[in-house]
């Protein structure tokens, strides 16, 4: 290692974030690639190693003979001061080099909130910001992740887009990345190519015009680019390929296990859920092939923790088998299981029963509305009595701490929904006293937590405005004072509505807002989901620079014939799927979900018309 | 139930690698090695590993040693030594497994070796210097100790606590200082505060210093096993 990075090592707070060396990662000869690849994540070593999506695609990606992956991740700010301070370029974890010596510079888009890290981290490690200042096949900025569902506010950075399932997508990418190099290709030949891949989306081969009142005339490709770009599907999940080995790192970070995706997409159809409609259509890995990557995984790491991964575990078809076959080798080896993401609808005794043999954490729930009708208007589809027998169920089974998730200012939200918030917690509390054989000599605590609703792309709320940020402060406020009563074992912890307000002007935002993003980041602004690290006067500020207003973003609404920044990327739902859940939401209306009745959504036309609900 | 001793050293990125991540690191590895551990006996049960004396941040170590406890009676500690070899992360490597001869808590000094790279002054002229401000007799140190919960700083006298010191320069701007300092649970000199503390007193900014533990020993000063 370099003296002067070694030096900068001795004065920074967790060094192990920047230094490597973990077990499975892969180091490979320089002179033996064609490809160097930049895997960037844009937030701290501890948020990037626990995405599942940097384990696939990092495997993937070495797996071929032609590319080394390697990693970066945002430099926290004592150590960003000591590059700046010693004139290092941010460099990869694997061999330490600049970030401006790779050939393909990928980032994935977790959270809208992470985008000023993009520009900061390119700006690091020596690489023009703009894609317009970068000129070769050399450096070239690829992205993709679930923002990329509305890639606009990123067009002026970003060369190319991938959307949808990584797995076979990149490898395409990749090969035709190869040739181009080779043949010495221009980057402007290379991206008239890639357009060509079913996935990818060039944002600088479409034109975008401007109405007088601000809404979008017309998006216009070039240069035979097609008019709509269509989102890539993995078919079959068994045969997907899925890491036999993860990186273990040293220093603790924040999902430090083994994660087993069990399914993708999701059969729900929650309005608000962006995550739920944008994975569709459902596909299930076999219980089977997930049990062989775990315990295959175990062996390779020594993690003594496996979660299942998914965007609603019980919704599992073969979860009880699944988790028969799990516990027996997992016992034996002093592993424990996780269940994340449960719903309180079909949380059975059998699961409870298996819950106990596994270590006890705690028990998270999400109504996401207090009134019934609210449930019903955001299709949450579950009833209060659902709630109540599964915290009872919970209670007899020895839990006392109870999580429940939240969400103010959905669409048709009045404050006697929000007060239903605090009455059904309250029931909940009166419901432990009244459960018989509930545990004794712990105290009770219902932690509830609120965040504010962000209407997003893909969903059918994706015309909704968000409330205002009165509003949102008038309905958090009240819950405050309602939970800051003592004895109450009720618990609030409530997200920044600032920082809310950012992400839905983001979230829905267009490629006027590329300017803001720059100008933001010229002012200092990075790692924006930090709340140490957010600068809202800054934001609002270049707001004001660029002549642009915020709120026309995220609290304006929608009408249904507007055309929409994300309307040419296809995710596989339609708008006359998106337009029907819309108007039912405002009727109170739920529709079942996809095991029950299909809502004819259209995902299944980017899978060969299949669909894993088959009902 | 047996006991192991496993020696190992800690070098590259890996002296970048904390205490606390380091005994999580050797957890899974013996896991991933198939090692039948012995877990202690308490509510949350884990597996029984000590560490002797371990180091501070930034420092290499040549043969640490950790301490662990095999449920096999027969597993031969070749064995463990093989199969921990090959679960190893690259810059942690293992040197030996042996069955502990004396109690981990008797380890009373250790060796370092501190490789210093400067440009202020001649390498002939840096070794005098602080070969004179080790000798000197009123040689202190600052240490944040505690007083009950109060954080107090104590001066530490280091006559007599500092032996066996060889200082030279091989070649160009490094010189290489080998000493002995007391490494026990009850009293210990970190050897980055001592040379902090050496160059401030001769006022010289070095660009780095590289520390590194060569082995420990017991109270007679013999190589600990």
């Amino acid at each position: 290692m370099d003296a002067k990075l070694e030096k900068i090592l001795t004065l920074v707070q967790k060094p192990g974030r920047y230094t490597g060396g973990e077990l499975n990662s892969v180091v490979k000869a320089v002179e033996d690639v064609d490809i160097r690849f930049a895997f960037c994540f844009p937030d701290t070593y501890e948020i990037g190693m626990s995405h599942l999506g940097l384990k696939i695609l990092y495997s993937l990606i070495n797996d071929r003979d032609d590319s080394w992956c390697e990693r970066f991740f945002a430099p926290d700010s004592d150590m960003e001061e000591q590059l700046k301070l010693n004139n290092i370029p941010l460099f990869s974890i694997e061999s330490k080099t600049p970030l401006y010596d790779f050939d393909v510079i990928g980032f994935t888009l977790q959270y809208e909130l992470s985008f000023s890290t993009i520009l900061n981290m390119l700006d690091l490690g020596g690489v023009p910001v703009l894609a317009k200042d970068r000129h070769d096949l050399k450096n070239l900025v690829i992205a993709g992740g679930p923002c990329a569902s509305n890639a606009e506010p990123l067009c002026d950075f970003i060369d190319v887009f991938q959307l949808g399932d990584g797995e076979e997508l990149m490898n395409e990418f990749l090969s035709l990345y190869h040739d181009a190099k080779e043949k010495g290709m221009s980057k402007a030949d290379f991206l008239k190519e890639a357009s060509h891949i079913d996935g990818i989306y060039v944002p600088s081969l479409y034109d975008v015009t401007y109405k007088e009142d601000g809404t979008i005339k017309a998006v216009t490709p070039k240069d035979g680019a097609p008019a709509v770009i269509h989102k890539r599907v993995v078919k079959d999940l068994d045969a997907a390929p899925f890491p036999d080995k993860f990186i273990v790192p040293f220093i603790e970070i924040v999902h430090d296990r083994v994660s087993a995706e069990i399914f993708r997409g999701c059969i729900r159809g929650c309005r608000f859920c962006q995550a739920g409609f944008i994975y569709r259509p459902i596909r299930e890995k076999s219980a089977y092939t997930i049990n062989e990557q775990a315990k295959g995984l175990i062996k390779n790491t020594g993690y003594d923790e496996i979660s299942l991964v998914s965007l609603s575990t019980s919704d599992y078809t073969e979860i009880q088998p699944l988790l028969n076959e799990m516990i027996d080798w997992t016992r034996e080896r002093n592993v424990n299981i996780s269940l994340p993401s449960l719903r309180v609808d079909n949380f059975s005794d059998e699961l409870v029963e298996k819950m106990k043999l596994i270590r006890k954490s705690g028990l998270t729930f999400a109504p996401e509305a207090g009134s019934q009708r609210l449930r019903d208007a955001i299709n949450k589809n579950i009833t209060e009595e659902e709630i109540m027998n599964t915290v009872r169920l919970a209670f007899q089974g020895g839990w006392t701490t109870v999580k429940l998730y939240f969400m103010l200012g959905l669409p048709t939200e009045t404050m006697e929904d929000v007060e239903e918030i605090i009455n059904l917690s309250r029931r909940i509390v009166t419901e432990y006293y009244h459960t018989e054989d509930r545990p004794r000599g712990k105290a009770l605590s219902i932690n509830i937590s609120a965040s504010s609703f962000v209407p997003k792309p893909h969903t059918p709320f994706q015309w909704e405005p968000q409330d205002t940020r009165e509003e949102l402060t008038k309905k958090r406020d009240y819950l405050y004072d309602e939970t800051r009563v003592p004895k109450s074992h009720i618990h609030l912890s409530a997200h920044k509505i600032n920082t809310i307000f950012l992400e839905a002007v983001f979230a829905r935002g267009d490629r006027r807002l590329g300017a803001v993003l720059y100008e933001a980041w010229k002012n200092g602004c990075n790692l924006d989901s930090w709340d140490e690290h957010f600068k809202f006067d800054t934001w609002m500020k270049a707001f004001e620079t660029c002549g642009i207003d915020p709120e026309w973003y995220a609290n304006r609404k929608r009408e249904y014939d507007e055309i929409l920044p994300w309307d040419h990327l296809d995710y596989g739902i339609t708008k006359e799927f998106l337009i029907r859940e819309n108007e039912k939401s405002k009727n109170s209306e739920t529709t079942s979900h996809c095991r029950i009745q299909c809502a004819a959504c259209g995902a299944s036309a980017l899978n060969g018309g299949e669909c894993g609900a088959k009902c | 139930m047996q006991s192991a001793r496993i020696f190992f050293e800690k070098s590259g990125d890996a002296k970048f690698i904390s205490h606390l991540d380091l005994m999580r690191c050797f957890s899974r590895a013996l896991i991933r090695a198939d090692i039948p551990l012995w877990y202690t006996e308490g509510f949350n049960p884990r597996p029984y590993m000590n560490f002797a004396m371990p180091l501070s941040l930034g420092m290499e170590g040549l043969a640490e040693i950790l301490d662990i406890r095999v449920n096999d009676d027969n597993l031969k500690l070749s064995d463990i030594k093989d199969r921990l070899s090959k679960t190893m992360p690259p810059d942690i490597k293992i040197i030996d497994v042996k069955a502990p001869i004396k109690k981990a808590q008797l380890v009373a000094f250790s060796r370092y070796k501190i490789e210093i790279c400067q440009d202020k002054v001649p390498s002939d002229k840096l070794c005098e210097l602080i070969k004179t401000t080790l000798d000197d007799e009123n040689l202190t140190i600052s240490k944040v100790g505690k007083q009950g919960k109060r954080k107090v700083v104590k001066e530490i006298a280091l006559t007599g606590h500092i032996k066996d010191v060889k200082i030279w320069s091989d070649n160009g701007d490094t010189v290489t200082v080998l000493l002995t300092l007391p490494s026990n649970p009850t009293f210990g000199i970190n050897p980055s505060i001592l040379i902090t503390r050496v160059f401030e007193l001769i006022d010289i900014d070095p660009i780095y210093v590289h520390i590194t533990r060569k082995y420990m020993l017991d109270e007679n000063l013999d190589k600990f096993e």
